[in-house]
């Protein structure tokens, strides 16, 4: 009798045993699986982060980083409607109202260039500034502080850098009664 | 052995050029140079002196400020370099090595303020036939911009100094180098004999009035004969606005046509007539400006034949042949040179600061500088495709290799040529890809091959192709029928010999690119220790080879967790 009680508990102290061992058994699996996974998220997470930054690095460099080679279209466009303004200005004054118009559609293309970081040089009447002004030709008797007579090709500034200096004939400061004529206008239109 | 870098002082290489000049100096072995104007390399060689500032102004402003002051702006002083002359800038009175040390200072304090080194000392470089006066003038200029001069090396020597460091492909089996340098102005081609460890020039000759703006001026050329006939107008060069914007198209249609078969100028109003503006929309084909410029190039292979006499050398005894200058860009240089010699032609360095940057490397073989190989990803092999412009005479198969991308081309690059379809309503045409250096694809090999159709067309339809060849060896081939709205877009693994229609693997694609480039950052800043260096260079080049050489999927995920874990510790350390 002691001996099958004996047997009994010696049996279910096996199987106690056998639990406990088959749980930390289990336990150490999930364990083992839980760190495997948790390693596979770690892993996920880390290239899901580098694709986050290597999409970040691509969305920069396309907004802040653009080569002045990939520029050119911008640039030619701002040309090709410089100089057909320019055809028609050489032809005959523009009415006050043609040259509004001109001024809207300058301002729209600069409001658009700006949205790439770039800025046109095509003012005219400022004074020469070696920096963004390329001189072509010059009309200047005195040779000091000349000014801007004539734009002939647009320049532009590209994230504070001169990437193409406006191309210009320079002469000496025209004066209408009296007055320079850069005083006399402030910048705004001379018609 | 005293690590220059640490103590923050550099010795710089200066190309100090007729037109254009440049500074480089070395970082952890390796030469690089210094955009000193902006974001280009690139500082015209031009002084200008500015009397109301009292400033003398040199570079891109000097340049601007040429015609505004002509009496107080000097160019090409080079030209003056060694002769008992003075120049007059405005009141002011200067030797040509003055106004050449303005340049020198110049280039030296932009250089140290853009890197935060400090620059005491420097490599010049002078062309092969300056004389001893020349010469000495040089280092004149050098010590009065406050620079030791250690040495003055020649122009063809620095440009092979540079291709020493460059990992090749083959061993060259003769002493003898020939550097052909075509810049915007001039043209110098130089034998060179290796002698042990130094460089000794045999000949040197050339033109100091050939050079691109010759090529850009055909092309001006071309465009006023159009202006002409539209008009019936003759407008000479004495027009200088009119001159001055055909130039600038012509040197951007000049490009264009390095890369692509044909362009199109389309420009608004290029002169005024009666109040008609006079538009330019001209087709040009490569081969059309290629006529325009043949006589051009052909001087310059006559001057290569002079040199030669002259070292008393023949084709067969050149074991490699460098490019240098700007020019050298034109697909047809490179082609006459590679028609003359059966033997690599290298082209990988920009050829326009190949002679700074190799003067940066004769300043560290002087100082004992240990020196590490310039790593440049180039194409290996020429690429193009099967045409029908020769025969196999067995088989009278079609046989001719068309090369579109030449070996040792810089990658990433982008290169097209133009074919024509072979009879009426051709209806498709099998493009077969070659690598290799034959102009028999029997004796190249195969990569690839597929189906392009086409739309029905009369014979001679120009079809153009387009290869864009990345890092990671892959070709992206575009067709297109010209005038057809036909194209197709093909990529092409040259390594794995794999055809691909176009699908969105791209993105996967510079997400790996975006890994590499992070990790070569990361081993190339400073402070990094170097035991964690070592590990992810290990583990980077690995990688890198894995996804050349088209490793599983399993492989590359490995390494590219291991890499990614190494990068995270590296900029931990940060």
């Amino acid at each position: 009798m002691w001996s099958e009680i004996k047997g009994l508990l010696l049996m279910r102290l096996f199987e106690r045993r056998k639990d406990k061992s088959e749980r930390l058994n289990n336990i150490e699996k999930n364990g083992v699986e839980l760190i495997a996974e948790l390693k596979d998220v770690k892993k996920i997470l880390r290239k899901q982060g580098i694709l986050i930054e290597a999409f970040k690095t691509d969305v920069i460099s396309r907004i802040d980083k653009k080569e002045v080679k990939e520029l050119q279209p911008y640039l030619e466009i701002a040309d090709n409607f410089f100089h057909l303004i320019n055809s028609f200005k050489e032809w005959q004054e523009l009415s006050r109202g043609h040259s509004e118009a001109v001024e809207i559609v300058w301002q729209k293309m600069e409001n658009l260039l700006s949205t790439v970081g770039l800025e046109i040089i095509r003012q005219e009447g400022l004074s020469f500034d070696s920096k963004s002004h390329e001189t072509v030709d010059s009309i200047s008797n005195k040779n000091d502080s000349p000014v801007v007579l004539k734009v002939y090709q647009p320049g532009f500034i590209y994230m504070g850098n001169v990437i193409r200096p406006a191309k210009v004939q320079i002469g000496d400061m025209p004066i209408i009664d009296d007055k320079p004529i850069v005083d006399a206008c402030r910048g705004e239109s001379c018609d | 052995m005293t690590n220059i870098e640490n103590i923050g002082e550099v010795i710089c290489g200066i190309d100090l050029g007729t037109t254009n000049s440049c500074i480089s100096y070395l970082r952890e072995g390796k030469p690089f140079v210094v955009p000193v104007e902006g974001t280009s390399a690139i500082m015209p060689s031009v002084v200008s002196y500015d009397e109301s500032a009292e400033i003398m102004i040199v570079g891109r402003e000097a340049l601007n400020r040429l015609a505004a002051f002509p009496n107080h702006t000097v160019r090409s002083i080079k030209r003056l370099m060694g002769k008992d002359t003075k120049v007059h800038l405005g009141k002011k009175t200067y030797t040509p090595e003055d106004v050449s040390s303005f340049i020198l200072k110049m280039l030296v304090e932009k250089a140290a303020n853009i890197t935060g080194k400090t620059i005491k000392k420097a490599v010049i470089t002078v062309p092969a036939y300056f004389d001893d006066a020349q010469r000495r003038a040089t280092i004149s200029a050098g010590e009065l911009a406050g620079l030791e001069v250690l040495r003055i090396v020649n122009e063809p020597t620095a440009a092979s100094l540079v291709y020493d460091y460059v990992t090749k492909e083959d061993d060259m089996n003769s002493p003898y180098i020939l550097v052909y340098d075509l810049g915007g102005g001039t043209f110098d081609v130089s034998i060179l004999e290796i002698k042990g460890e130094i460089k000794e020039v045999l000949a040197s000759c050339g033109d100091t009035s050939l050079g691109g703006d010759d090529f850009d001026e055909r092309l001006v050329g071309l465009f006023l004969r159009n202006i002409r006939e539209k008009t019936g107008m003759d407008f000479s060069s004495d027009n200088r606005a009119l001159h001055m914007r055909l130039k600038e198209i012509a040197e951007r249609t000049k490009i264009i046509l390095s890369d692509k078969p044909y362009t199109t100028v389309r420009e608004a109003s290029i002169i005024v007539i009666d109040g008609n503006p006079i538009n330019l929309d001209i087709e040009i084909q490569r081969d059309e400006y290629e006529d325009m410029i043949s006589d051009l190039v052909n001087k310059t292979i006559e001057k290569v034949n002079e040199a030669l006499e002259e070292a008393r050398l023949t084709i067969g005894d050149i074991g490699e042949v460098l490019l240098v200058g700007g020019t050298t860009r034109t697909p047809m240089v490179q082609q006459a040179l590679s028609e003359i010699f059966d033997i690599p032609i290298y082209h990988s360095v920009d050829p326009d600061l190949c002679v700074s940057l190799g003067a940066a490397v004769q300043s560290g073989l002087i100082t004992g500088e240990p020196l590490g190989h310039i790593l440049l990803d180039v194409t290996s092999h020429s690429l193009g495709i099967k045409t029908a412009d020769d025969f196999d005479e067995e088989t009278m198969d079609p046989d001719h290799f068309s090369m579109i991308i030449r070996r040792n081309t810089k990658i990433p690059v982008r290169k097209a040529d133009i074919y024509y379809s072979t009879y009426d309503n051709q209806d498709k045409v099998l493009i077969e890809v070659f690598q290799g250096e034959s102009n028999s694809c029997k004796e190249n090999t195969l990569i690839g091959k597929f189906i392009y159709e086409l739309k029905p067309a009369p014979v001679y339809c120009p079809v153009v192709a387009e290869f864009s060849y990345d890092k990671e060896g892959i070709v992206h081939i575009t067709m297109q029928q010209k005038g057809y709205n036909n194209s197709k877009d093909v990529t092409l693994d040259v390594r794995n010999r794999e055809v691909k229609e176009k699908d969105a693997s791209g993105d996967t694609r510079s997400v790996l690119n975006y890994i590499v480039e992070k990790y070569k950052k990361i081993v190339a800043k400073e402070g990094l220790p170097e035991d964690l260096k070592l590990e992810l260079v290990k583990i980077g080049t690995a990688y890198e080879r894995a996804l050349r050489d088209g490793k599983d999927e399993d492989t590359i995920d490995d390494l590219e967790t291991l890499l990614i874990e190494k990068m995270e510790e590296a900029e931990d350390v940060e």
